[in-house]
């Protein structure tokens, strides 16, 4: 239902203002001719993508358009075209995003246009909002489809603005504007000012939002000493008492800044701008505002406000930038808007830089920009890997994966927590790349033949991350840091190694409508196997259960082809890896054995020491016993429960009565129980456990006390195998002897 | 958080744009939270206020280009959402008036319920203000906002100018001072002030308690309000989508109620899917998705999947939940036992469980529209409708039988025993000794709705069109030029156009089929020809859905055949596979 999962950038424009003495001063803004949408909240992404036409012969217009479309928004920055479009104005705006605003009206929709003499007016507006849905749907579409299009692109993470806004000066209409009055419907002026906080606000997040419409950002002051940054020299020096030692760890950074603040003191005096801010403005749905502005600011405003700050700092940039800008702007004042600012991001690295990330973000690919020499790069991550298979009717990424125990999961993505990995299990995952590995290392501007190239070209979704150190000669934290930057930026996903071994499943988020298109790349990659739809049909359709894959494996010169491809069907999501997991199960028997035998000890304790009163201890074992649900509280349940034959069909509970003729349920005095963290049982059930492997052979009991803390459903067996190095034999062997007690549960 | 889960407001204040003090706070609740208050008027003040409000005064009384909008903003830890009011006038000492009623929250927290209020608020207090000047003349010193009495003539030209309407305020300034002192005691106008405090206060309190709020203000006019959660709308829905109630929907009917809401209320039953509940309540079916659709969004209907013996279903990894969550277990155990198993409401022998299984898939094979008669007594055994009671006459077991009740282990191993490919019949029959008296569909219900278990669905798909897309990448291939610069795993630029264009050309292949078989045919009687028509149109209306790759549930009750008539169909039209996912 919600459409979180989706990217949705919703960014109208990034603005720059500086404050000197003078005054404020808007310097800059990107697009030229932002529209505030009457400053209406951006539809939902899974509404736009709703809105698809369902019949086909209606919709392949729509599908050449979108194909038109698409190539040319590659050149066209979607900021210019799409948005000047309905550049005019609030009203038509408004009219747009009424209908597919925050979905309250629903069943209106379709019926309110009535009104005979308004039935031209209305077609009219429909007309223009279906127009505007349209693109908006594309853009989506775009963003979404073509996700992978952006990361893997290698040139146009490197796209230099200039060629795409050639294309944007030919569709502006209004060539005749060359100086901006307003701005989302404000006064330039007032802008400005609207975006520059008093002190006390600066140096931390600001957001003002104006009806559904924020300013987002993080306004930048000067300090007292006229530093920008918050030195280290500065805050050992406040500290001194505490950490006087630590200085010397940091000696060589201090030392850099002290150079820094020589050079500050020099340039100080002619920097009179004592405050800077980059403004993002977006327009968020309403109901995903708060999640949207928080993952602007977290991944990318504040960020890139530091990032300003330091270049600041060093070399007084942003300012120096701000003149340039100015200046430039004040020699192309006589040129049209869109050949001014054409000039201007040519000239100026930060107006380039503003408008790659406007472009980047708008088309939710990752921001790669270069200041002073160094490339930086930005992203909000988008969601592709889950844990637990998302409601019905979420609108996820294709590709989207399923996995309760991968590590690199909740990679970055959690806003709020600080996202603890699992280190140690990280390194028996492999990686399986997104990416022709050649073309990542070009992206990273690594050495051909460096380590970390070599690295790249060694990964293979069958090598764990421990094996590729061990074959790269690389450190293992290295390795580790390397595969979570990759999982990061988008290049490649964690599986666990591919195995013929190893239980597939068509994943239940596989992107199926895409399955006919698929079908000719898969084909391209491997003509000499069944088609994609036949392949998969093959690995679902087992008898009874879910089987391992080499079972489709026709020999084992195969072998190699079928693992490539379901390389390329984990990559696609349209295969999910099947795994096991292990619970504890006590079944009556024991308990009742254990029992007696408690009984008898009981007996004889009795007969040793009269003194004690047992019947205590026992309840206070009994209360203890029970840490896991399933063991029936004592306390409770003696009325047993009733049904009759008619309860509601509705899940309240309550609705039962008692008629005559009925069934009583009792509970059983004795029932199965699971046990939930067997690693931390009490001592009546270590009694029970050690019950339930009593009579096997040893290295059967060995190996299951070296399993039983993983008993408790959180760690894959598949997983166990690799850590504790455990053949899959002797697994088999002990579940088979343990049938009984240990329960497998298979899931993703 | 107040009881309903609305975040609460954290303090509220009222602000005007004084003509010689410029922003200032008229009244605050609680006192003392956004200025310094008078510790000795209120004992409750707070020491310290929440934040500088200094600092802010420009966005509280902004310029007039941002006034009668919503306008929020951050400020330290917490978000104050306001709607600042700017009214010309010139009466006004300074030709305007300037105010705002602001609520403040907490900046994490969720304020979309608020912010409709909010503006309403504003543009209620904008028109009383404009009508009687109720807010201007509330303050103590009210005269300040207002021109001196002789300073009224003169008004049309102060207008024209700007210029001597600066010279004027000025003017006014001083004169403001001078007639403060004359007024002062002329009137006693407490009562009015407040009014506003209280107005203020009251809101404040009443929305934090109770959601709600109903304060007259004068004769024809009051603040009311209700909070309302903003929900995300709800999903588009499948006609094989099957919703079930949640809540007691029956007992919440109410005369004012959308009729075809009414009509398809008692057809909700976690059995029929929508398709079939329009059918059922004789209503449209567009209008009975959009009600299902209202339902869902008021969290008062949920939605499944078609209950059928052939279904798949299988553990999630959230599978865990039902032995970690308390409670669960328990409700399970409540919701799914049956004192005669699932098939015992049926007027059959429990002896022929096996063959009876057979004839239950056949039966609820569907969401067709021809539910047979079997069908329809299954269903009636759990639906709201009349009939239900009648069956109990029919059973006259007066003995009281003990049961022991399924334990929770043995319902988690139930769950777990489930798999991707395993048909619920075959499950059914591997494991009907522990389900003797559990309803498997409440069962299935109870594990889909709560995630731990989900629907594996079937997809037919043809070999023959993936062969026929394979012929694509003669196009593909000619096209790489173009997107030679796109890598090789990009999806999103394939040419779909084209594959689509073939597809339609296929449609039109099949039409000219049809007009070749109309004109060879032409001997037959009429009625063979209208039933081969009949039959063609379903084969394309069968390939249309196959090409779009929907499963088994869509396609059946798309074309509102049984599945075993459509798999008979695919048959004829050519190779076919599943796919289950």
């Amino acid at each position: 239902m919600s459409s979180l999962f989706l990217p949705n950038p919703c960014l109208l424009g990034i603005l720059l203002s500086v404050s000197t003495h003078d005054g404020n001063q808007l310097v800059f803004h990107y697009p030229p001719q932002p529209n505030e949408y009457g400053y209406r909240p951006t539809p939902l992404g899974n509404q736009v993508l709703n809105t698809e036409d369902d019949d086909y012969s209606s919709s392949s217009n729509d599908e050449i358009d979108d194909e038109l479309l698409d190539m040319n928004l590659y050149s066209i920055h979607n900021g210019d075209d799409d948005y000047s479009i309905s550049a005019g104005g609030s009203s038509r705006g408004s009219v747009g995003a009424e209908s597919n605003g925050s979905g309250v009206n629903m069943l209106g929709t379709s019926t309110s246009s009535g009104g005979k003499g308004l039935l031209g007016i209305l077609d009219e507006q429909d007309r223009k909002r279906k127009d505007k849905e349209h693109k908006r749907r594309n853009l989506m579409k775009n963003i979404i489809m073509g996700e992978q299009v952006g990361q893997t692109d290698t040139s146009g993470s490197n796209r230099s603005p200039s060629t795409s806004l050639v294309n944007g000066g030919v569709s502006d209409q209004e060539t005749a504007a060359c100086k901006v009055d307003k701005l989302f419907g404000f006064d330039v002026d007032f802008v400005s000012e609207l975006v520059t906080p008093p002190k006390q606000l600066c140096n931390s997040r600001f957001e003002v939002s104006v009806e559904d419409m924020a300013f987002l950002g993080l306004p930048i002051h000067v300090n007292e000493d006229g530093n920008w940054r918050v030195s280290n020299h500065a805050k050992s020096r406040r500290k001194k008492t505490s950490r006087k030692k630590k200085v010397s760890s940091s000696s060589e950074s201090s030392g850099e800044e002290n150079e820094s603040d020589h050079g500050e003191k020099l340039t100080k005096n002619d920097c009179p701008m004592y405050m800077f801010h980059l403004v993002f403005v977006m327009n968020p749905p309403v109901i995903e505002y708060n999640h949207r502005i928080d993952e602007m600011f977290h991944y990318i405003v504040s960020r890139m406000a530091l990032l300003l700050r330091y270049e600041q700092q060093k070399s007084n940039y942003v300012w120096n930038q701000s003149k340039l800008i100015l200046d430039l702007r004040e020699e192309f004042s006589s040129l049209s808007l869109n050949e001014q600012w054409k000039k201007i991001t040519e000239k100026s690295s930060l107006a380039r830089m503003m408008a790659q990330t406007f472009t980047a973000v708008s088309n939710s690919e990752i921001i790669n920009i270069e200041i002073n020499n160094k490339m930086r790069s930005f992203q909000i991550p988008i969601r592709t890997e889950f844990s637990s298979l998302p409601p019905r009717h979420t609108q996820l990424l294709p590709g989207s994966t399923l996995s309760s125990t991968s590590p690199f999961n909740s990679l970055g993505l959690d806003l709020h927590s600080s996202a603890q990995t699992d280190d140690d299990n990280m390194i028996h995952y492999a990686l399986i790349m997104l990416d022709d590995p050649e073309s990542v290392i070009r992206d990273i501007q690594a050495e051909r033949h460096s380590l970390i190239a070599n690295f790249i070209r060694m990964i293979k979704p069958s090598e764990s991350l421990s094996r590729l150190a061990t074959l790269s000669g690389l450190d293992i934290a290295e390795v580790k840091l390397f595969a979570n930057h990759l999982v990061y930026w988008r290049r490649a996903k964690a599986v666990l190694p591919l195995s013929p071994r190893n239980v597939y499943i068509v994943s239940p988020l596989a992107p199926l409508s895409n399955v006919y298109k698929d079908s000719v790349l898969f084909k391209q990659h491997f003509p000499n196997l069944p088609p994609l739809a036949n392949f998969l049909s093959l690995i679902s359709s087992s008898s009874s259960k879910p089987r391992p894959i080499n079972t489709i494996i026709p020999s084992k010169d195969h072998r190699d082809l079928y693992l490539d491809a379901v390389a390329w069907l984990l990559r696609h999501g349209y295969i999910t890896q099947l795994q096991t997991f292990l619970y504890l199960r006590i079944t009556k028997e024991v308990k009742i054995k254990v029992e007696e035998e408690l009984e008898m000890e009981r007996k004889n304790k009795k007969n040793k020491h009269d003194g004690d009163d047992p019947s205590s201890e026992d309840e206070e074992d009994s209360k203890v016993a029970s840490t896991d649900n399933t063991t029936k509280k004592r306390e409770q349940s003696s009325l047993p429960y009733s049904l009759s034959g008619s309860a509601g069909s509705d899940l309240n509970l309550e609705s039962q009565s008692i008629l005559p003729g009925t069934v009583y349920f009792e509970e059983e005095e004795e029932e199965d129980t699971i046990l939930l963290d067997p690693q931390s049982a009490t001592a009546q059930e270590r009694r029970w456990i050690a019950k339930c492997v009593e009579g096997q052979p040893l290295e059967v009991i060995n190996l299951f006390y070296k399993l039983l803390k993983y008993m408790n459903g959180k760690t894959s067996l598949e997983l166990l195998m690799v850590k504790e190095n455990i053949s899959r034999q002797d697994v088999r062997k002990l579940l088979v002897a343990l049938d009984k007690h240990v329960t497998t549960v298979r899931h993703w | 958080m107040s009881s309903d889960g609305f975040t609460s407001i954290i303090s509220m204040f009222y602000a005007v744009f004084h003509p010689t003090e410029g922003t200032k706070v008229v009244c605050q609740v609680p006192s003392g939270s956004i200025v310094q208050a008078d510790k000795s008027k209120d004992s409750s003040t707070l020491a310290v206020p929440l934040f500088d409000f200094d600092s802010i005064k420009n966005y509280v009384i902004p310029k007039p280009a941002l006034c009668n909008k919503l306008v929020t903003f951050k400020i330290s830890s917490y978000r104050v959402v306001g709607f600042p009011v700017n009214i010309y006038a010139s009466h006004y000492a300074r030709n305007s008036f300037s105010f705002n009623l602001c609520f403040v929250f907490k900046y994490e927290d969720d304020t979309t319920p608020y912010e409709g209020h909010v503006k309403r608020l504003g543009r209620m207090f904008r028109a009383l203000e404009e009508q009687s000047q109720m807010l201007s003349k509330a303050d103590k010193n009210h005269e300040d906002f207002f021109k001196p009495q002789k300073e009224l003539e003169p008004k049309t030209w102060s207008k024209t100018s700007n210029y001597i309407r600066i010279i004027q305020d000025e003017d006014v300034g001083d004169e403001v001072t001078f007639s403060n002192q004359n007024i002062k005691h002329s009137e006693s106008s407490g009562p009015i002030l407040a009014s506003i405090e209280s107005l203020v206060q009251q809101i404040y309190q009443d929305l934090n308690n109770y959601s709600e709020c109903l304060i007259p203000i004068d004769s024809a006019n009051s603040v009311d309000i209700k909070l309302f959660p903003i929900l995300p709308p709800p999903p588009e829905l499948n006609a094989c989508d099957v919703p079930i109630a949640t809540v007691k929907l029956e007992t919440m009917v109410d005369p004012l109620w959308d009729p075809t809401m009414v009509r398809i209320l008692p057809f909700i039953n976690g059995i029929n899917s929508i398709k079939r509940i329009s059918i059922l309540a004789d209503a449209d079916f567009e209008l009975t998705r959009q009600c299902i659709q209202h339902l869902i969004h008021f969290r008062s209907v949920a939605v499944l999947d078609v209950f059928q013996f052939s279904n798949c279903y299988a553990p999630t990894s959230q599978i865990c939940n039902f032995l970690r969550d308390p409670i669960m277990a328990s409700e399970c155990q409540g919701y799914v036992i049956s004192s005669t198993g699932t098939f015992g409401n049926l007027p059959l022998q429990r002896s022929q469980d096996i063959g009876l299984n057979q004839d239950m898939e056949n039966a609820s094979t569907h969401s067709s529209l021809l539910g047979n008669e079997r069908s329809q007594m299954h269903d009636s055994q759990h639906s709201f409708s009349p009939k239900t009671n009648s069956y109990q006459n029919l059973k006259s077991i007066q003995k009281t039988t003990f049961v022991p009740l399924p334990s929770k282990a043995t319902l988690f191993y139930l769950y777990r025993s489930m798999n991707q490919n395993l048909t619920l019949r075959q499950w059914h029959s591997e494991n009907s000794k522990l389900l003797a008296h559990i309803d498997i569909r409440r069962f299935v219900t109870f594990g889909v709705l709560r995630g731990i278990i989900y629907r594996v669905r079937t997809y037919p798909v043809s070999n023959k069109t993936s062969t026929s897309i394979d012929f694509g990448t003669i196009y593909t291939n000619y096209n790489d030029g173009a997107h030679s610069r796109k890598p090789n795993y990009n999806v999103s630029v394939l040419p779909v156009t084209k594959n689509i264009r073939k597809f339609s050309n296929d449609f039109d292949d099949d039409d000219k089929l049809i007009e070749a078989a109309e004109t060879n045919d032409k001997f037959l009687d009429l009625t063979g020809l209208k039933s081969e028509r009949l039959r063609q149109q379903q084969e394309i209306k069968l390939s249309r859905l196959l090409k779009k790759c929907r499963d088994f549930d869509t396609i059946c009750t798309e074309m509102s055949l049984p599945r075993k008539e459509v798999v008979e169909m695919l048959t004829k039209m050519g190779d076919w596979s599943v796919i289950s996912s």
